[in-house]
């Protein structure tokens, strides 16, 4: 599941997707984890907290607004790197904003609904 | 310039950390900065460069935010008085704060005042200054409640930061009202809409509203009660915020807005009536303080009300005299503060009674000093406060309109003031208590105010060198202004024989409240003080807080729904039938067959959800309401939303099935009244939405965004999906902002969970 988490965000800008689905997804599948095992082993898997994964995600998502302040532009200019990988998007501040995005979801979701998991 | 001011700023955040490296040492090492400054501004004024100059940074155009800075005249006068000051004053907190607690904090936010003082006497465009404005009062808020474990300082700083705040709302809306009618964003352009502004209907309001802001700021009557208590705040912060910078900015507001809003009859009477008033209650409450700092707070809040005055009559003498008085009244006043933090340190009292009997001898020096500025206060020759004086003196005896009515203002304050020269010199330095002691401090706080009060006796002498500035910032004020000299000595005129009269008569009041001791009994009047009145807004606030949470914020979920959703239904739906109309256009209604069992599952599972009473099977049935509806968004050809729809609401009923062993087994049993009453707002709500919905797309939509976006998505934000380029390109601050919410909701959640679990006893 995870990995269709990651293709979910990577297919977002071009085709159905995003950033927010991908999170969703990611935090589905974390979730199903926590059912399957229980909470510490699922928070064990995830390596990081989830409240600082969400913060982290804010973070990058307004960094990526604020490459435009530093070079001059406005806020949130959209910049691309023009280098072109197959399978992944154009490389560039809205993807960053994306990526952002998902980490901040999964973030959120897993914080809402793991403590409640734990209270078993 | 600007560069300048953003340099203090930058400063203060570092400050805390130069607070560990140098310890003690610091505020010595942060008067560079003002000193800094007053160079800088010594050169431009030196090097006799063109007046006025500016300099502007655009920041948004459209809403003609700029950072403007604007050195003419007055800002330049100003400028000196913060830097120099400021530099005097971190000298002597350094000495005064020694080894005293949060001293990082204390000076960060020292700092941060100095550069929004400076910014606010430089800053040309009004926008900037408002903010400059209210910075100085949430700094002010911060120093005053600086000893923030006592109850005093904590109230004398809230009482402060809600009056000048309110002050700064009626300001901001008299600026906005000028704005609106002259469409001129920077104050130096705006003289020139002098004739459009005072013939303009809007004029009493804009007077107003931009006086009530200067006059809670400068503690003007009856916004003037903050002033005293503010004195709960560390002396350094009194010395200079509270007499020598702050206070003054609602002054310098007049000034800069004398050629714009002045010169009509409006003005002179109110600014002039409210100053007169101030003067008087300032004096006499200053004579009758014991508390030497609450003395000095009331001349201040006097002074205050002469140099509003001489805005207020705004004749050429008149802005002159003001002018001349606010560089007097700063020299003399901070030294009078400094003095005063000194004389409590060494005796260990604030109050004028309980100092030890003698003192001029255990301390010479200070009272040399005090002896220095309180004579400048009282206005006697040979210091510069006489020559001060003599300007205000001539000022009132040529005044257009009512010369009798200030003379005689000026006259009595003059007498209180010569009476309280004789308090702080003869009763504080050898009247007093027998058994005080007096203890012994670091001579090296005394630099300053010597520095301060030598100031006042080398100006009165020399006058004349201060004539250059004081010229060139009144002829800011009033334009055609010519230069004056300033000199000692003016002949045998009124003015003068109106001083010896006032020094005259003080003596003789000093002398003799030293034997009589009256009382004026005006209690009757102590419900109205404005202090009073302050507190019962400040408790009636809470009161009414508390009451209003309790009825609306109950804490039930369905409360709160039932009454948004009862809201929405009422107003909308009423401002709809009566404004609107129902229109269905049925010719483009298609509906499929494949539609239409969607819809029956819908309904069918509501109706499943609604009547079964099990708590699981309600919970399966909304998930398969759910389903269909993000089967019918696929249908219509929105993949996007139909993925995150369908997500969320696993998501959400799988958090619903974690809580579900928590409620009781079967649902709650409703009286039958509001089951009917929840059905209608729920059916209600519902159809009336349906109904907009059908009326909205009554005519088909013709949106040129479509094509923007369709063109624009893959050539500007290079991506194919247009929603997701949408939500992450084109509208993107929309997504920042609800990512910000998301987060905070999460916050929010775990918060609650956690609350219930901690107090969960098992």
């Amino acid at each position: 599941m995870l990995l269709f988490s990651v293709f979910l965000l990577f297919r977002g800008h071009n085709l159905p997707g995003g950033g927010f689905i991908g999170g969703l997804m990611a935090g589905a599948a974390f979730i199903l984890d926590a059912f399957a095992h229980n909470v510490a082993h699922s928070l064990k898997l995830l390596r990081f907290e989830p409240v600082k994964i969400m913060a982290t995600g804010l973070l990058l998502a307004v960094i990526s607004g604020f490459l435009g302040l530093i070079l001059g532009d406005g806020f949130f200019k959209g910049y691309w790197l023009d280098i072109d990988i197959p399978l992944i998007p154009k490389l560039g501040s809205p993807f960053l904003f994306d990526i952002g995005v998902y980490a901040l979801v999964l973030g959120m979701v897993l914080k809402m609904v793991l403590p409640n998991l734990e209270n078993d | 310039m600007i560069i300048c001011i953003l340099s203090v700023f930058i400063l203060a955040f570092l400050v805390p950390l130069l607070h560990k490296m140098t310890g003690n040492k610091l505020a010595f090492l942060l008067s560079i900065a003002p000193l800094t400054i007053f160079i800088a501004l010594l050169c431009y004024y030196l090097s006799g460069t063109d007046f006025p100059i500016s300099e502007s940074w655009e920041w948004n155009s459209y809403f003609n935010l700029e950072l403007a800075v604007y050195l003419d005249g007055l800002s330049l006068l100003f400028g000196f008085f913060i830097s120099g000051i400021g530099f005097l004053i971190y000298i002597y907190a350094g000495f005064y704060m020694k080894d005293a607690k949060y001293n990082g904090r204390f000076f960060m936010i020292l700092t941060l005042f100095m550069g929004a003082m400076l910014g606010l006497v430089l800053a040309d465009n009004w926008l900037s200054i408002l903010v400059f404005w209210e910075l100085t009062s949430i700094t002010s808020f911060l120093l005053i409640g600086h000893n923030n474990e006592k109850e005093s300082a904590r109230y004398a700083a809230w009482q402060g930061l809600l009056v000048t705040a309110l002050g700064g709302l009626a300001l901001l809306a008299g600026l906005v009202l000028i704005g609106i009618v002259t469409d001129q964003y920077t104050i130096s352009n705006l003289s020139q809409h002098h004739e459009l502004l005072t013939q303009h209907t809007l004029y009493l309001p804009i007077l107003l509203c931009v006086a009530v802001g200067a006059f809670t700021k400068s503690a003007q009557f009856p916004f003037h009660f903050w002033l005293p208590n503010a004195m709960a705040a560390p002396t350094p912060v009194s010395a200079y915020l509270h007499s020598a910078t702050m206070v003054k900015a609602g002054i310098y507001f007049f000034a800069r807005f004398s050629p714009i809003l002045g010169g009509t009859v409006e003005w002179h009477i109110l600014l002039s009536s409210i100053g007169g008033i101030t003067m008087l209650i300032g004096a006499v409450m200053a004579f009758k303080s014991d508390n030497i700092k609450k003395l000095l707070a009331y001349s201040t809040i006097s002074a205050l009300g002469i140099m509003t005055m001489a805005f207020g009559i705004g004749t050429e003498t008149a802005v002159f005299a003001g002018t001349v008085y606010i560089i007097a009244h700063a020299l003399y006043k901070s030294t009078l503060f400094m003095m005063a933090g000194i004389l409590d340190k060494e005796t260990g009292t604030k109050n004028i009674s309980k100092f030890p009997i003698m003192l001029y001898q255990k301390l010479p020096l200070a009272f040399g000093i005090v002896c220095l500025a309180a004579l400048s206060f009282a206005g006697i020759a040979p210091f510069f406060g006489f020559v001060a004086k003599e300007l205000l003196l001539e000022m009132v005896l040529h005044s257009p309109m009512l010369a009798a009515v200030y003379v005689t203002i000026m006259l009595v304050t003059s007498v209180f003031f010569v009476a309280i020269l004789f308090v702080l010199t003869h009763k504080a330095f050898t009247k007093g208590k027998l058994d005080s002691q007096v203890k012994s401090i670091h001579k090296g706080i005394y630099i300053a105010p010597v520095i301060t009060a030598l100031l006042g006796l080398i100006f009165g002498l020399f006058p004349d060198a201060l004539s250059n500035l004081t010229s060139l910032a009144s002829s800011n004020i009033f334009s055609g202004f010519e230069s004056e000299h300033l000199a000692l000595w003016h002949g045998f005129n009124n003015a003068f024989y109106l001083s010896l009269l006032s020094i005259l008569i003080g003596a003789g009041v000093y002398f003799i409240s030293l034997k009589v001791n009256w009382k004026l009994n005006l209690s009757f009047l102590k419900p109205f003080q404005p202090s009073k009145i302050y507190d019962y807004l400040f408790d009636g606030l809470i009161v009414f807080g508390q009451w209003q949470t309790r009825k609306i914020q109950t804490g039930y979920l369905r409360n709160y729904a039932m009454v948004t959703l009862s809201v929405i239904l009422i107003l909308t739906g009423f401002t709809f039938f009566y404004k609107a109309g129902i229109r269905i256009n049925t010719e483009s209604l298609d509906i499929y067959i494949f539609e239409l069992i969607l819809g029956l599952i819908v309904l069918l599972a509501l109706g499943f959800t609604l009547f079964t009473s099990s708590n699981i099977s309600a919970l399966l049935s909304l998930s398969v309401v759910g389903i269909a509806i993000s089967i019918i968004f696929m249908e219509a050809g929105a993949p996007d939303l139909a993925i995150t729809f369908f997500l969320i609401d696993a998501l959400t009923i799988t958090i619903f099935v974690l809580i579900l062993h928590k409620l009781p087994k079967k649902m709650l049993r409703k009286r039958n009244f509001d089951r009917f009453r929840d059905g209608f707002i729920a059916v209600g709500t519902g159809l009336l939405v349906t109904l907009i919905l059908f009326s909205l797309t009554y005519n088909p939509l013709n949106s040129k965004l479509k094509e923007f976006y369709a063109e624009n998505s893959y050539s500007a934000a290079k991506g194919k999906n247009m929603v997701n380029v949408i939500l992450v390109d084109f509208r993107v601050l929309d997504t920042l902002g609800e990512i910000c919410v998301l987060a905070i909701a999460a916050l929010g959640v775990f918060a609650l969970v956690n609350y219930t679990k901690n107090k969960k006893i098992d």
